[in-house]
């Protein structure tokens, strides 16, 4: 096992405002920002196969071995908080947890057992973040701690994100983890905002930028997972669904994700079959969380349309003598502090 | 002389801008933990799909109305109405606020990612440009007030 090597966010407020800044460069040029070349440059989809899961927990241990930099080390006493109803989440005295998600297990074994079409099953399911491709987390949280990367990794920066755990309440899995006492929020203020870090799944970035697979695919001895190109990954889980007579899941909920399972037995039974709950990811079907949202950032594009052609039309209707109501009896006066005219003809509109 | 703009197009905007302004903050995670959702009536602001989409509808309105006037005084009023320093200062932020709000809408749209710090940078500018047309529209009624008032009292 490495040696785990405390990473406490330590982002001044010289650096904050610094990040600020150089993000209107991303902006201007939003290609710098993903530096990662190769096999990060694309979107991936890890494909995992039910099939071969026995549940031995070599993927918890080496996800757990991989990402230990990354794990929170909160300063104690815990700040205290407003309104004192607020509670603090601590998951450092409770390290030792595997069998669901805490900011220091991202990812766990879930298990399901029963009879389908006669035949009993024992279906192991490596359970994480899904990676969705338009993910709730990232598109909602108020500070942009949360972003999906091009290569399809949804990651929170540690050094960014105040632990609000808006994240967690829009996920339709409920995947992100709080722990209190670490973070920006505690040079902010602590008491008022803020209440730690979110922590999940970052699909190993840091391992792919370097070309190397997550690893829990790299660590699996019976060669569950696999990640590629979701063109690629995509055609593969329908291939293995054909030739077991399964299903797949995570390839349309949520409108879509990167992290797709194949199935022998339906996902509803597995859902029905398995034990959810906080840190303990459900198999429902979800539907796509940001539709409302798209649809009606494409209606957005004809509401100027709408307005200038209405603008247009009303005067149209004023030149041909029609209706004047807006300069009639329904017209305020004008305001005592109304600035001086341009000429004693005009008038002002402030 | 009275303004071109009728009471019912200002009430409009003042509606428009207080259902931003409102589930705008909303997005920040306070609904709960301030206990403002306790408060009866107001439990829907802990809800942060709803108050997410009404902002979106929100700001389709604001869209459709700002070009709407917008058209209107460069085919109509420009001519007879100069804006004041209020209302150059007020378009602008207007136009800031729309500007950054487009591009957060963009980037959320499927298969569009922007990196966390421009992300927080358009946030923030976002925000910051409300703050400071709320705190503008607050000056200038104040001074509008203390105007009505000189003029109350001014001698015959």
């Amino acid at each position: 096992m490495k040696k785990h090597t405390p990473c406490t966010p330590n982002l001044s407020r010289r650096r904050f405002l610094a990040s600020l800044g150089l993000g209107g460069l991303g902006l201007v040029l939003p290609s710098a920002s993903h530096a990662a070349k190769s096999l990060a440059d694309e979107e991936l989809v890890t494909l995992h196969d039910l099939t071969k899961c026995v549940g031995c927990g070599a993927c918890v241990d080496a996800c757990r071995e991989a990402n230990a930099h990354k794990f929170p080390e909160p300063v104690r006493p815990f700040p205290p908080m407003f309104p004192a109803s607020v509670k603090v989440e601590d998951w450092s005295t409770k390290r030792q947890i595997i069998d669901r998600l805490t900011p220091y297990n991202w990812l766990y074994i879930q298990s399901a057992h029963g009879q389908f079409q006669g035949q009993r099953f024992d279906i192991h399911i490596p359970r994480r973040c899904m990676h969705c491709q338009n993910p709730p987390c990232a598109n909602l949280c108020p500070w942009g701690a949360a972003a999906r990367e091009k290569n399809g990794v949804v990651r929170i920066d540690p050094e960014i994100c105040l632990g609000g755990a808006k994240c967690k309440t829009v996920c339709p899995w409920a995947i992100p983890m709080r722990q209190t006492g670490v973070g920006l929020y505690l040079k902010l203020m602590p008491r008022y905002g803020g209440n730690g870090v979110m922590y999940k799944c970052d699909r190993c970035y840091d391992r792919l930028a370097k070309g190397q697979k997550p690893a829990c695919v790299e660590a699996c001895p019976y060669g569950v997972q696999e990640i590629g190109p979701r063109s690629d990954i995509v055609a593969k889980a329908h291939a293995l669904a054909r030739n077991i007579d399964g299903y797949i899941y995570g390839e349309t909920e949520n409108g879509g994700t990167n992290s797709l399972y194949v199935s022998p037995v339906p996902f509803d039974i597995l859902d029905a079959a398995v034990t959810a709950g906080p840190g303990k990811p459900d198999l429902a079907k979800a539907p796509d969380k940001m539709a409302d949202e798209t649809r009606m950032a494409y209606a957005a594009l004809f509401a100027p349309v709408a307005g200038i052609i209405a603008g247009a039309l009303r005067l149209g209707s004023r030149l041909s003598g029609g209706d004047d109501a807006d300069e009639t009896d329904d017209t305020p006066k004008r305001p005592p502090d109304a600035g001086t005219p341009d000429d004693e003809h005009k008038g002002t509109w402030s | 002389m009275s303004l071109p703009v009728s009471r019912r197009m200002s009430w409009a905007y003042v509606l428009v801008l207080s259902l931003l302004a409102v589930t705008g903050a909303m997005q920040m995670p306070i609904a709960s933990r301030y206990r403002i959702v306790a408060v009866p009536g107001l439990a829907w602001l802990g809800d942060f799909w709803l108050t997410h989409r009404l902002h979106y509808l929100g700001a389709i309105a604001l869209l459709a109305l700002c070009s709407y006037l917008t058209t209107r005084w460069l085919l109509e009023w420009r001519r007879s109405y100069a804006l004041t320093a209020f209302g150059l200062v007020r378009a602008g932020l207007l136009a800031g606020i729309i500007a950054t709000g487009a591009v957060r809408v963009l980037k959320n749209l499927p298969n569009v990612s922007f990196a966390p710090a421009p992300t927080m940078l358009v946030d923030w500018t976002h925000l910051g440009l409300a703050v400071l047309l709320g705190l503008l529209a607050l000056v200038r009624l104040v001074l509008a007030r203390l105007a009505v008032k000189a003029s109350s009292f001014r001698p015959r």
